[in-house]
């Protein structure tokens, strides 16, 4: 038989825990309808500015820039969105086992963080983290993405690097999210659709003429920067979403759980607690038996 | 009747505006350019500023952060960190930024601070302009 006040205090414990994680869930979710909204409105200017970046970059054909030829120098950057803080059932876990196994793959790395646990994770890993950003987890700005942008513009255009990754969540339909990686810099083609379609050219020749006012130089300067910013901000944004949405259903799976096992528990409290009633019945009996048969003896 | 275009603007944290206009003017940084219907192909830097849309022979202003424009055959595209139509500006909240953006460039560091300030503050002084007119 196991102890009962041993039991009292674990469902005392499990029903605690069980109010905490409901709290969070019911918290997630008035977040991740907020960081859904923010998600869907920013979305097709998501799609929008890759589609019009990837038409330029389809359009100019003899245009040389830094930012759009192929370097091959194998130092990379990467930019990790993770989470501030942990509880979100898989979600820093995955965008960070994603980050680090892209990782392995350049020789000469930079590592870029938002968030707190992305920061934890690669000093465990022991890797050096050279950019940390706060503040960019809970409430993205198109500031906190213009600073990001900023910093690797930057060291991009002081040659320091030759690549630039991000690693981000995207959420999907439902509660799963899925962790992505998109180069960012130098530009191609390629890098840049992820599933947009071509726009449909009637005519090549002409089409494929198109002009850059002052020159191409000075408009690529401009316009590749705006676009990192966009890209940025975009991604912050999906990945709050995905963070939410992570938590929300790692909190209901937690709390489901918790009730769960607070039945088992119960049942095996009022089970204990018959037991141990049923015994004190029979120490009566026998003893009241007992003493009945002495005094018939006696008598 | 002046014949249409498409214009779409997008902004990150919604469509801005979609729709068949006459004419759009921008802010480059070369100066103003009017787009109009079977403008040549182009695109350019977006200074930060107000636009002006022809739609159904009257005139619409807003003001817009940076960002940029892409004129093709089928459609013109305003990708920018910001738009406001003139009755969504808050002055209240313009002045609190000019302020904040003034005491930044008095204190800066360093070019990109003072760059970041710059622009901001030409992002507001767009804002104060559309509201402005907007009143008489």
């Amino acid at each position: 038989m196991r102890n009962l006040t041993d039991i009292k205090s674990r469902i005392k414990g499990v029903s605690d825990t069980r109010q905490i994680t409901s709290a969070m869930e019911t918290i997630s979710v008035a977040k991740m309808h907020k960081a859904h909204q923010r998600y869907e409105a920013n979305k097709q200017y998501f799609d929008k500015i890759r589609a019009v970046i990837k038409d330029i970059i389809t359009r100019t054909k003899d245009v040389t820039h830094r930012y759009i030829a192929e370097k091959r120098g194998g130092r990379a950057v990467f930019i990790v969105i993770a989470s501030d803080k942990g509880l979100a059932g898989g979600y820093n876990h995955n965008v960070l086992n994603k980050a680090w196994e892209l990782m392995s793959e350049y020789s000469e790395r930079y590592i870029f963080t938002v968030g707190q646990v992305a920061r934890e994770f690669f000093e465990h890993k022991k890797a050096v983290v050279d950019v940390e950003f706060t503040h960019a987890t809970r409430d993205p700005t198109i500031r906190d993405a213009a600073e990001i942008a900023d910093s690797i513009i930057n060291l991009y255009d002081q040659g320091l690097m030759d690549e630039v990754y991000i690693v981000y969540t995207e959420p999907e339909t439902g509660a799963a999210a899925v962790a992505r990686s998109m180069k960012l810099l130098p530009l191609s083609k390629e890098t840049v659709i992820g599933g947009i379609e071509d726009a449909p050219y009637k005519n090549e020749d002409y089409y494929r003429e198109i002009y850059y006012d002052p020159s191409p130089e000075a408009v690529l300067n401009e316009l590749v920067p705006q676009y990192l910013i966009g890209v940025i901000y975009s991604a912050l944004i999906q990945s709050v979403a995905a963070e939410h949405s992570s938590r929300m259903a790692a909190m209901s799976s937690a709390s489901r759980n918790a009730t769960e096992l607070l039945e088992k528990l119960r049942l095996e409290y009022n089970r204990a607690r018959q037991e141990s009633v049923t015994n004190e019945l029979i120490e009566i009996v026998t003893s009241s038996f007992g003493t009945e048969n002495r005094t018939a003896t006696e008598r | 009747m002046e014949r249409s275009f498409i214009l779409e603007i997008s902004t990150p944290d919604r469509d801005f505006f979609r729709g068949g206009v006459e004419s759009l003017i921008i802010g480059t940084p070369g100066g103003e350019m009017g787009i109009m219907r079977n403008t040549l192909p182009l695109v350019t830097p977006l200074d930060p500023g107000v636009l002006r849309i022809k739609q159904n022979g009257g005139w619409m202003e807003a003001a817009n952060g940076e960002g940029f424009v892409e004129v093709t055959p089928e459609k013109v595209s305003v990708l920018t960190q910001s738009a406001e139509w003139p009755y969504e500006v808050d002055m209240r909240k313009v002045q609190a930024e000019i302020d904040a953006a003034q005491e930044v460039l008095r204190k800066a560091q360093s070019l990109k601070e003072y760059k970041m300030a710059k622009a901001q503050l030409a992002r507001q002084f767009a804002k104060l302009k559309v509201k402005g007119r907007g009143l008489d």
